[in-house]
Formats: structure tokens, C-alpha cells, sequence
């Protein structure tokens, strides 16, 4: 059946879309035969969407083009008219496009325009940006922006260059979105959707001073706008054909349309659904006890489902021929139900957690005149972004379609947190039941799983920003353009947290912790860059500010300010264009350090951790010199050498000796350097190639309270400190070496057999993605987990290795274009591990560790279990007595639990995942 | 474009693998098959046993698993695990001992019983309550009465072998709950001084008792003849009925030996009842079951069996008969299969 299903599922129909965004164009019209530049030449972008005129010199100018290909024709009378198709835009650049044009009376076969800016070699470019279209969205085996950017270099998960996770910035559209309360635990909350891309970048040098709260990094998304005829797409992604371990639920059904609504006005829109029965799918083993459940069924996972759902629109207003408005809107809602190995046997009362984002904005663009001689340009944003998190106990889904619920999933307590009414949360809250030992394992036992009751969780946190930019540019003269401009963010933040809710406060049970304020961040910035013949000055200064908002702490909070100097210079020798840069970042630290928060997490940070109103930003200096070359002419090379010092680091510091106390801090500091080489054949003739391999190191101290308590060691002879407390260490993200290499081609018309009338590879595209990269750090700890076991980061995991594929073959049903594809993501189904125990070095708990535990659990509860117990186990009953007691019948049944609970699941990176797709284009 | 929809009802068809499930393990029928059968192996006492409503199972006490404290369990009747129980592990009781008394669940669910909280270290209960819990959300519970209360000028503070009657109603035996040493150096005792046979309403804002006239100070009690008829004892001799509404009692059948009467179960116009006393091979102490027929007024010593047996449960079918075994250290349930011929 699965089969017929797969057969079938392998009709449909296919289509990209032409990626546009905002960038320039310039150059200068000659005449082909005696170069004489021609004044009074009409540049026209698209059929005349956009003009210019050329001046004095012949020079023209265009700002504000959506990125992306566009068509250039230039006429001047006396000329032919020449005309370029694909001449491409990108994001925040200038392009430049030199036009030879011939008299009508001269036949020249070089009519067309040339020189089109090489984005390698172009030395106005002193950034160091990885690219990724909406074009390598569809060709490469990716799903989503997040997948496309772990494929570039120096990125580590979330991770960029060695930093923690949320140290980069994120720019939607020239507009700063980031969940500033707990990016280093959280995301945006907003996924955008592949179909609604134009074009994004990773920018990991000393970039733009008009970009801050990045220290690691930048990750610009430029969105398309409506086209000039409606046209859309749908599709719909699965992995029903597939069985056991393959078919992990996945159900995806995207919708999107843009085209003109009235007038010059077009508008986009994009509903992208998914859902997987398995959101979190891991490559751990099937378990050998054949009580376990997961030995005939490791996947997938029960209650660990997930949807995501996205809407979001956008409008695209001309108003009059230099003011362009652009109206905003996506909303994100990813609600995931969350497996707990404690809860394995009684999945159903595993937490739930759901995070809403959601943005807002308008753009009004002020294009420059088209026949100034100094043309400016400009851009107000307004933003309102919101992101809304809330996880906890939660009933059992009611799936309707898949992993579908369609509903929202509610949290318990949500109303109280929402509340953030701590007076009433100080009793137990109202519906918490105590969570008891379960009886419902194979083992009987009263033992690390639990049942009857939840955890009593409860933690709510809300941030929103209103947002408002102002950004300049102004080219002053042919050598020198300036930007500048600043924005203002009102913040407004609310958190609550509650353990053991099930309990009244007291004991080990911390209070329940809330706060509300409203931060602000603002800041200036002036750049500019001054171009003299090959070589270019990019200099720039940006002053952040920070301000934790007057009502926290209950006391007046100083503003944090930081002014960060940046500084590039490139050049061309030798044909390969050098940039050398060097400047100073800051970002404010994640708003959750600020304030007090009740954990059950005593091995970290403890119960109970303290805010600290008084943190100041984290801080980065960041010197880059890179080369780009090409090799051949659709052949780059790119060598970038980098050094890092990070300052200020926020983290944990124990309260005292108490271990189970913490307040942050900004005490570490570190450094990464490392070099990253990328080749790249541009695609032509069909196919295209790039390799990125990164040699990397990131150190910090780290002064985690949990760490540092136990990492001093004195000799007890001579008193000497034998092993420091605060000594640099690799990052958590110190990946010493990767590599990615992606290769993707199309095969023409006439290819392959024909049979029965049909070319089966006829214009089959196919890329694979291969990445390695080497084992990342982890502290052993003994077997107790009270001690370390070497240094901190000493040892390393073994060593990561995947490969994608995505075959994708256009098909034509009736009048409709479209396709049909089948992506396949780790084709090896390696098992990557992605942690270890501690105590072990490996995924799983050895002998002694289980033996512990079981000798633990079972001193704690050696009754014996009578027949008409839930927890009576015939099998176990050796001596046939109604009874299961002693340590000969118990022990082997904790033993046994103690096994399966240990057994590592999230461990392990993905599966293999395999989905069919299919899309038709209207 | 009604392509698009088809495929997704085709892909629908064809469904998704589901995740593992786990069901509770339970073991049916009884462990062993000899005479009697042993329904329990709790370490310590399993006791007063209840038919439900609907004679799919027996309601006992059982002795929770962590803490000490007393649980109401449901068996079936014929053994097997523990279809259900009730074990107060809510935080907020966990520095008291429970007990809990007249478990009594009608086939629509609805579960009645007694609670008594003591704090740990106390001898007699702080809180006695009567509730009303559906048995499938047994803490989400209404408190119908908050004991001592007074009925009909007697103070009550225990009800004990509760019984539904019908929707709303039921019927129990009433008492005072005596907390007290015999003797200064003797073991605390708890004892129940029998004060009536009560019929409950339960109303929107509790319930209300009334003492049913003539059953004054039952010992034991029964409800007899489809709820129609209380029968009781006073004395260890003399088996009394009176209508279930109250009159005045009439003697059905005086017991040939005077001994403690541990229990009377009846089905229909039959009852078993169970008296310490009498002889055993080997010469060890037994107890002596009586059938009474109210038909007839007749009694009859069915058998004598070898140790201390109580509160037996006459099951719905055939003559089979639960009773728990009261000689120590075993304090379980037994089934006696074809007890009554």
C-alpha cells in the first residue's frame, strides 16, 4: 500500500520565483567605439519600472532596486539599444553595470552591456558575506532558512564562529528583529517561510556600523515583493509513503501568490503549515530488552509531536515615482509537545511548551532623484515585533490530520502566569497533582519513571519591541557615499516561572518568580566609505545604548552606553581583492540575566538563580583579513583569516558556597581565531560546486557556578592552587575543523531514455550536501557528577558526518507547470552524536553508573510487590510466590529500569529523513 | 487545481506509522487455583471488603506502597491486579496518615467514602470527611459531610459498610469513633461505638443523614431482599430485619453459639455470616460460617474453617464468597469458591 502511495504521491507540479529586495545599480554608458561617455543615455530597469538618465560623465545611478535579476536596457538616439537580461541586484550593495553602446551605423558584436560588478572581486565590498538565494533554497536539500545557513562557514548549529547562540543579529528586511529576553535559549519565534525569501546573507566580519547587537554575526533575509501578474505556488510535503523508522509523521502544505491588487500596488502571501508526529527524531538504537517497548518501535517518539504554523503577508505600495511603502505581517505559532524519558510509559504527561511570534512593520523607502548629482536615499522602519512563550503541563494532543491538532495547545496555570500572580502561586496551584512512580513499566518497580501527575511545571515569559529605524545614504561624490542613521526600541518584558507547582512554596521548593519592565535600546551610527582608484575606506562609528528600564529592581538603573568604532580597507593585487577589518561590537546581554529566576535544575545553576539589573553589554573586537580570487572565471576562491577577543561575557558566579545559588555576571572573557577557505564554481552549463572548510578555536574562561565550585583544587601539601578557577577553556561551539561541500547540476531536455514516451531525467535536478565537522567539547565528570574529570572542555565528542540529497524533476499536468521531488537528509542514517554522558564518554551509562542508580532506587524502596499490585511482574516472581520480594526478585527489576532510563535518546542527532514532495505552479 | 486537494486526501490514505504505546500490565484470574484462593499478598492488612454497586468488583483497603497510609483498591472478583486505587499522595497530605472508610462505587462511577487525616505523630483523626469523587478523578472530590456531626440529637463521627440505595441515597452504619487505651500500658485501640443504621441525600450542598428506625447499634449490617431490608445484629446471637425505611425489627434467626460476629454479607434473601469460634482439625481456633435464609428464618452452619476469618462478600454469582483472613501475619483476601451449595 505504501508503495502505490508513494507512486502516487510522485505526481505534481513545481516553480521558483524571481527573487527581488533592495540594493543599486551604477555604471556608465560609452560610446563602444572611441569611449566617449554619453550624456543624455535613458536607463531602463524592467520595462521602465525604473529610470535613469546618465549625466555629464555618463554615469547613472539607481537606488532602491528590489534584489534580485533584473532587465537593463539603455537607449540613447543615434545608438542601438542595448539590453542585458539577469543582471543581479544583491541586498544592500551597489552593482555596477558599464554599458558599451554602438552608433546605428556601426555593426559591433559586443553590443550588450559588460563589466557587470564581480560580488568576488568588487573591492567596495569589505564584507565578508555568504550568500544564499532563493534559488539555492530550491536546489539544495533545505527546508528552511535555518537549514541553509548551517550549510555556510563558520556556523555550528546556531552557533557563529565559536560564539554562543544568540549572539548574532538578525535583519528582516533592513530591520533588526531579535528576541533580545532569551536568545541564547530561545529563538524569534518567527520561522519564515523558504517561498517568502529573496535573498539572505551571513555576514560574519566586522560589517556595517549600521548593524549592532551582533557579536558573533549578522543574518540578513531580504523578502520578495508582489510581481507585476499573479502567479503562486503549492505544495505539499510528507513521509506517509514511508514506513517503521522512516515515516516520522511529517504532513507540510505551503501556500503562496503574489501579483498586482490595484494599480502599481502588488501584494504577497504565504501560509506555510507543518507538522511531524516525530518533531525531534534521534538515530538512537533500538534498545535490546525486549520489555522495552522501543525495541520494536524506536520511532517515533510519542508525545513529542510539533506543528508550525506561519501566515504572513506583504504590501508593496509605489507612491509617486520616489517613495515606495512596504506594509509587513508574519506571525509564527510553533506548539510542540515534549517527550520526557521520565514520562516514557506515560508519555501523555510529558510538558508542552507553544511560542508565538509575531512582526509588524512598515517601510516607507525615499528613492533618490534619478538626475541628482548627489543622490540620497532613505528608509524609515517601523517595527512591532512580539514573541510569546509559555511551557508546561499540558492534556494530550487530539490530532485531526497527522500531527494536526488545530487547536491551540493550552498550557495549565497559564491564566495565573499570565497574571504573574506569585501571592497566589506561593500554594500549590489548583489542577497539580503529585507525580508518583509509575507502575506502568515493564519493570513494576517504583522507579525513575514517573506517572499519575506532571512535573509541575510552569514558566511564561513575553517580549515585545516596538522598533522604529532611520536609515541614510548619501553618495557625496563618485568617490565617497555616507550612511547614517539610528533607531530607538521600547521594549516591554514579563516573566514568570513556577516549580513544583504541585507543591506550596517552602522547603526545596523556591518561590515562584515574575517580573515586568521595559527595557529600551537606541542608537547612532555614521559610516562612510571613500573610494580611491582600487582601493576603498570603509570607516564607520556606531553608539549603542542600553537601559534596563526603571522598574526593575525597584530602583533606578543606570543607561549602559558603548561606542564601537569599525574600520575596513580593500584593495586589489594582484587580481585578488584583499579587505583587511577591524571594529568593536556590543549587544546587550539577554534581558532573562537581568532577573531572578526559579529552576529545577541543581546541577547547573541550581533552584533558585538571581538576577542581576546591573549587567552591562557583552562586547566583541573583531580584526578580519580576507582575499578573494577567481581562479577562473566562474571559479572563486575566498581565504579569510579571523581573530575575535570577547569581553564581558555574562555568566554564572555562585552565591557564596551555595551551589545551588547563582547571580550573573559579566566575567568572561575569550577568544576565537580561525581561517575559513571557500571555492565555489558558479552554476553554469548546468551545475555548480562549493566547498567552505573552517579551522577554528574558541576559548573563554568559564565561570559557571556549578564548574567553578568544583574545578578548584588546592594541593593540600604546599596550598599551591594546582588547577585554577579561571583559566580559558574551549567554548561550548569550539568546533576545530569543518567542512561542507555542495554540488548541484540539472540535466538538459533531450536526457536519458525515452520510455513510453516519457524522458524520466528530462531536466532532473539533483545537489548533495556533504559535512563534516570535528567532535565538539564536553567536561567529564566522575561518577557521582560532584567532581571533574580533567579540564573543563577536555574531551571531545566524536567527530559529525552527513550527506543530503534532493532530486527534483519538473512535471506538467494539464495546464499547470509544477513538480515533483524527494529530499533525503542523513542518506547514511549515521548516528552523529551530539552528546555523551559525562561520567562515561559515551551515549551510554556504563555498568557502574547503572548499577548506582539501581542500588539507589532500590534502597529506597525494597517492599515487596503483591500479586494483585500494578507493579506485580510474574516473570519476576521466581519463586512463585504471589510476591515479588528480596533483593534477588527486586534488584534485577531496578537494574533493568535503571538501563532503560539511561539508554541516551536526544543524544543522537536525526535519522535519516526522507520526504516526498510535490508542487504545483499557477 | 483540485489536483492539490486529491493528493492530500491520497497522502491521507495513506496514514503515518504511530508512535509506542504502553497499556497498565495486569494479570488476570487469581495467582494460584487452590482452596481457598489467595486474593491478596499485600505485606500488610488487606481488609473490609465491599461489593460495588454492580458486582463487577470488590472495593478493600489495602496498605499504600510508600508511605504507610491506607488505600481503597478495587479488585476483581474473581483476583487479579488492581483495577483501580486510591492513595492520597497529594502533596499537601503528606504529613498526615490516612485512612479511609465505606468505600461504596455505583455503576455510574461515583465513588462515596470516608477520609480521616491525623497528623503524623497523632492518635486520633483531625479531619474526617464523607466524599463524593468520580472514581476516575478521585481527588477532584466534593466534601459532602464534616464529621463529628450531630443526627437526631446522637453525635456521629464514623460511618462504616456503606451502601448506594440509588442516585442520591445510601445507607451506612453510623457510629463514634473512640480513640483509647484499654489499660495505661495497653496499645492504642481504635474502636467504633455503633449508634445506627443511617440513610444519606446527598443534595447540591452536601448531604443530610437520617437514623432509620429499629436499627439501633448494629454490630454488623446488610442490606437484604434488592435493598429492601436491613438485616443486623445487636448481639453475637440474635439476627434481626427490619425494612430498609425503618419499623420495628423482627427476629429472623438466633445463632446457635454466642462468639464475635466479623461480618454478613447478603444476595437476595440469602446471607452468609461469619463467627469466631468452633473447632478445627488439628484442634486450632476456626470460624464458623452460617448461611441464613430470611425466606425460611433458617440457619445453617455451612463449614467451619481453620483460623480468623471476617467481612465476608457473598458475590453476585454462583456461591462464591470473599472473606479476608484475620490470623496474623497473613491478613489477606481469600476467595471461597462454591461456598454457599
Amino acid at each position: 500500500m505504501r508503495y502505490l502511495c508513494l507512486f502516487a504521491l510522485t505526481l505534481g507540479a513545481a516553480a521558483p520565483a524571481a527573487a527581488q529586495s533592495s540594493g543599486g545599480l551604477v555604471g556608465k554608458v560609452v560610446d563602444a567605439a572611441t569611449g566617449t561617455p554619453l550624456r543624455g543615455a535613458e536607463i531602463r530597469i524592467d520595462a521602465g519600472a525604473r529610470a535613469a538618465i546618465t549625466d555629464t560623465a555618463g554615469e547613472y545611478r539607481i537606488r532602491g532596486l528590489t534584489a534580485g535579476p533584473h532587465t537593463v536596457t539603455v537607449a540613447f538616439v543615434g545608438y542601438r539599444p542595448s539590453r542585458r537580461e539577469g543582471v543581479i541586484v544583491r541586498v544592500g550593495e551597489i552593482t555596477r553595470a558599464d554599458v558599451r553602446m554602438a552608433p546605428v551605423a556601426v555593426e559591433l558584436a559586443t553590443l550588450t552591456a559588460v563589466g557587470v560588478q564581480d560580488p568576488v572581486l568588487d573591492p567596495l565590498a569589505p564584507s565578508t558575506v555568504q550568500r544564499i538565494s532563493a534559488e539555492d533554497l530550491r536546489r539544495l536539500p533545505v527546508s528552511s532558512l535555518e537549514d541553509a545557513l548551517g550549510l555556510q562557514a563558520g556556523v555550528v548549529g546556531e552557533s557563529y564562529r565559536g560564539g554562543r547562540i544568540g549572539q548574532q543579529a538578525f535583519i528582516l528586511d533592513g530591520l533588526g528583529v531579535k528576541n533580545q529576553l532569551d536568545a541564547s535559549t530561545g529563538g524569534s519565534g518567527l520561522r519564515i517561510p523558504p517561498d517568502l525569501i529573496a535573498d539572505a546573507s551571513l555576514i560574519t566580519n566586522g560589517f556595517s556600523a549600521r548593524y549592532g547587537q551582533a557579536i558573533s554575526g549578522l543574518v540578513s533575509v531580504s523578502t520578495r515583493d508582489g510581481g507585476d501578474r499573479w502567479r503562486g505556488r503549492m505544495a505539499y510535503e510528507t513521509d506517509r509513503p514511508m514506513s517503521g523508522r522512516s515515516d516520522l509523521g511529517l504532513d507540510r502544505v505551503v501556500f503562496q501568490a503574489d501579483g498586482p491588487i490595484a494599480g502599481r500596488i502588488t501584494a504577497v502571501g504565504i501560509l506555510d503549515f507543518s507538522a511531524r508526529l516525530d518533531a525531534e527524531p534521534v538515530s538512537a538504537p533500538a534498545p535490546s530488552d525486549p520489555r522495552d517497548p522501543r525495541s520494536t518501535a524506536p520511532s517515533p517518539l510519542p508525545h513529542n509531536s510539533g506543528e508550525v504554523m506561519t501566515a504572513g503577508g506583504k504590501l508593496t505600495i509605489p507612491m509617486g515615482t520616489r517613495v515606495i511603502t512596504r506594509l509587513f505581517g508574519l506571525g509564527t505559532r510553533e506548539q510542540r509537545y515534549l517527550y520526557d524519558q521520565r514520562y516514557k510509559y506515560d508519555a501523555e504527561l510529558g510538558p508542552g511548551r507553544r511560542v508565538d511570534g509575531t512582526l509588524a512593520s512598515a517601510h516607507v523607502q525615499l528613492l533618490p532623484s534619478a538626475n541628482s548629482r548627489r543622490p540620497i536615499s532613505g528608509d524609515l522602519r517601523l517595527g512591532y515585533f512580539s514573541r510569546d512563550f509559555v511551557r508546561g503541563a499540558v492534556t494530550s494532543p487530539d490530532y485531526k490530520f497527522g500531527a494536526f491538532t488545530g487547536s491551540k495547545l493550552e498550557v495549565q496555570g497559564e491564566e495565573l502566569a499570565r497574571r504573574q500572580d506569585t501571592l497566589a502561586a506561593r500554594q500549590a496551584l489548583p489542577g497539580f497533582d503529585t507525580p508518583t512512580f509509575s507502575d506502568r513499566t515493564p519493570y513494576g518497580v517504583p522507579a525513575f519513571f514517573l506517572g499519575n501527575a506532571t512535573q509541575g511545571e510552569l514558566a511564561f515569559n513575553t517580549f515585545s519591541e516596538l522598533r522604529s529605524q532611520l536609515d541614510f545614504t548619501a553618495m557625496l561624490s563618485d568617490k565617497v557615499d555616507l550612511g547614517f542613521g539610528g533607531l530607538h526600541a521600547a521594549q516591554d518584558v514579563k516573566t514568570f516561572q513556577r516549580v513544583f507547582a504541585y507543591r506550596p512554596v517552602g522547603g526545596i521548593v523556591p518561590p515562584a518568580t515574575a517580573s515586568a519592565f521595559s527595557p529600551s535600546i537606541s542608537a547612532l551610527y555614521a559610516e562612510s566609505q571613500v573610494r580611491l582608484s582600487d582601493i576603498a575606506v570603509t570607516a564607520g562609528v556606531r553608539y549603542d545604548a542600553f537601559s534596563p528600564g526603571g522598574s526593575l529592581d525597584n530602583r533606578t538603573l543606570q543607561a549602559r552606553s558603548s561606542v564601537n568604532p569599525r574600520i575596513a580597507v580593500s584593495t586589489v593585487l594582484s587580481g585578488a581583492t584583499i579587505v583587511a577589518s577591524i571594529g568593536k561590537f556590543s549587544q546587550p546581554p539577554d534581558l532573562q540575566f537581568l532577573v531572578d529566576a526559579a529552576f529545577d535544575d541543581t546541577t547547573r545553576t541550581g533552584r533558585f538563580r538571581q538576577g542581576n539589573p546591573d549587567l552591562g553589554f557583552e562586547q566583541s573586537t573583531q580584526f578580519e583579513l580576507s582575499a578573494r580570487v577567481r581562479l577562473r572565471e566562474a571559479v572563486s576562491l575566498r581565504v579569510n583569516v579571523f581573530n575575535k577577543r570577547l569581553e564581558g561575557l555574562v555568566s554564572s558566579a555562585p552565591i557564596n558556597v551555595n551551589p545551588d545559588s547563582s547571580v550573573f555576571v559579566n566575567a568572561d572573557i575569550g577568544n576565537v581565531s580561525g581561517a575559513e577557505v571557500i571555492l565555489e564554481r558558479e552554476r553554469r552549463n548546468g551545475w555548480g560546486m562549493r566547498m567552505a572548510a573552517v579551522l577554528q578555536r574558541a576559548e573563554a574562561t568559564v565561570t559557571d557556578a556549578f564548574q567553578l565550585l568544583r574545578l578548584t583544587e588546592v594541593d593540600i601539601v604546599n596550598g599551591d592552587t594546582v588547577r585554577a578557577a579561571r583559566s580559558q577553556w574551549p567554548l561550548d561551539y569550539d568546533r576545530r575543523l569543518a567542512f561542507t561541500a555542495t554540488v548541484d547540476g540539472e540535466l538538459p531536455a533531450s536526457s536519458g531514455p525515452r520510455i513510453l514516451g516519457i524522458r524520466p531525467f528530462e531536466r532532473l535536478t539533483g545537489a548533495a550536501v556533504l559535512r563534516y565537522g570535528s567532535g565538539l567539547p564536553y567536561t567529564r565528570t566522575n561518577i557521582t557528577g560532584d567532581s571533574l574529570v580533567g579540564e573543563i572542555n577536555g574531551s571531545r565528542l566524536p567527530s559529525q558526518f552527513t550527506v543530503d540529497l534532493l532530486l527534483r524533476r519538473p512535471v506538467r499536468f494539464g495546464g499547470f507547470a509544477g513538480g515533483v521531488y524527494l529530499d533525503v537528509r542523513n542518506v547514511l542514517n549515521r548516528a552523529n552524536q551530539l552528546a555523551v554522558r559525562r561520567e562515561s564518554g559515551t551515549p551510554n551509562a556504563n555498568d557502574a553508573t547503572i548499577a548506582k542508580l539501581a542500588e539507589t532506587a532500590y534502597l529506597a524502596n525494597p517492599q515487596a510487590i503483591p500479586y494483585e499490585s500494578p507493579r506485580y511482574r510474574r516473570a519476576a516472581d521466581t519463586n512463585n510466590d504471589g510476591v515479588v520480594s528480596g533483593r534477588a526478585e527486586l534488584y534485577p527489576l531496578y537494574e533493568a529500569a535503571a538501563r532503560d532510563f539511561t539508554q541516551p535518546l536526544f543524544v543522537y542527532g536525526a535519522p535519516r529523513l526522507i520526504r516526498f514532495g510535490m508542487e504545483v505552479l499557477f | 487545481m483540485r489536483l492539490i486537494p486529491a493528493l492530500l486526501l491520497l497522502a491521507a490514505a495513506c496514514g503515518h506509522s504511530e508512535p509506542y504505546t504502553t497499556a497498565p500490565t495486569q494479570n488476570d484470574g487469581p495467582f494460584s487455583a487452590g482452596a481457598p484462593t489467595r486474593l491478596t499478598f499485600g505485606s500488610s492488612t488487606d481488609s473490609a471488603a465491599a461489593l460495588t454497586s454492580d458486582g463487577q468488583g470488590v472495593l478493600y483497603f489495602f496498605t499504600g506502597f510508600t508511605n504507610g497510609d491506607r488505600c481503597i483498591g478495587l479488585l476483581p472478583p474473581g483476583g487479579g491486579t488492581r483495577r483501580w486505587e486510591l492513595c492520597d499522595t497529594r502533596f499537601e497530605a503528606a504529613d498526615s496518615g490516612k485512612s479511609y472508610s465505606a468505600p461504596a462505587l455505583n455503576s455510574d462511577g461515583q465513588l462515596l467514602y470516608i477520609s480521616a487525616l491525623a497528623r503524623r505523630g497523632r492518635d486520633a483523626p483531625d479531619r474526617t470527611t464523607l466524599w463524593l469523587a468520580d472514581s476516575a478523578l478521585p481527588f477532584q472530590r466534593r466534601a459532602l459531610i464534616s464529621f463529628p456531626i450531630n443526627v437526631g440529637g446522637q453525635g456521629v463521627s464514623w460511618l462504616s459498610d456503606a451502601q448506594w440505595t440509588g442516585p442520591e441515597s445510601f445507607i451506612a452504619r453510623a457510629g463514634l469513633l473512640n480513640v483509647q487505651r484499654a489499660c495505661p500500658n495497653c496499645t492504642l485501640d481504635t474502636t467504633v461505638v455503633p449508634a445506627g443504621v443511617v440513610r444519606g441525600t446527598i443534595t447540591p450542598t452536601g448531604a443530610t443523614l437520617s437514623f432509620v428506625p429499629g436499627a439501633e447499634s448494629p454490630e454488623v449490617m446488610a442490606l437484604a431482599e434488592n435493598g429492601g431490608v436491613i438485616v443486623f445484629m445487636r448481639s453475637f446471637t440474635e439476627v434481626l430485619r427490619v425494612p430498609a425505611t425503618g419499623g420495628t425489627p423482627t427476629l429472623v434467626a438466633a445463632l446457635p453459639t454466642s462468639a464475635r460476629v466479623t461480618g454478613i454479607s447478603c444476595r437476595g434473601s440469602e446471607c452468609v455470616l461469619t463467627q469466631l469460634g468452633g473447632t478445627v482439625a488439628g484442634g486450632g481456633e476456626g470460624t464458623r460460617i452460617y448461611r441464613i435464609r430470611l425466606a425460611t428464618n433458617a440457619v445453617d452452619l455451612l463449614t467451619t474453617v481453620a483460623g480468623r476469618w471476617a467481612g465476608p462478600v457473598l458475590l453476585p454469582t454462583g456461591g462464591d464468597v470473599v472473606m479476608q483472613a484475620s490470623t496474623t501475619p497473613t491478613r489477606d483476601l481469600y476467595l471461597f469458591k462454591g461456598l454457599l451449595p
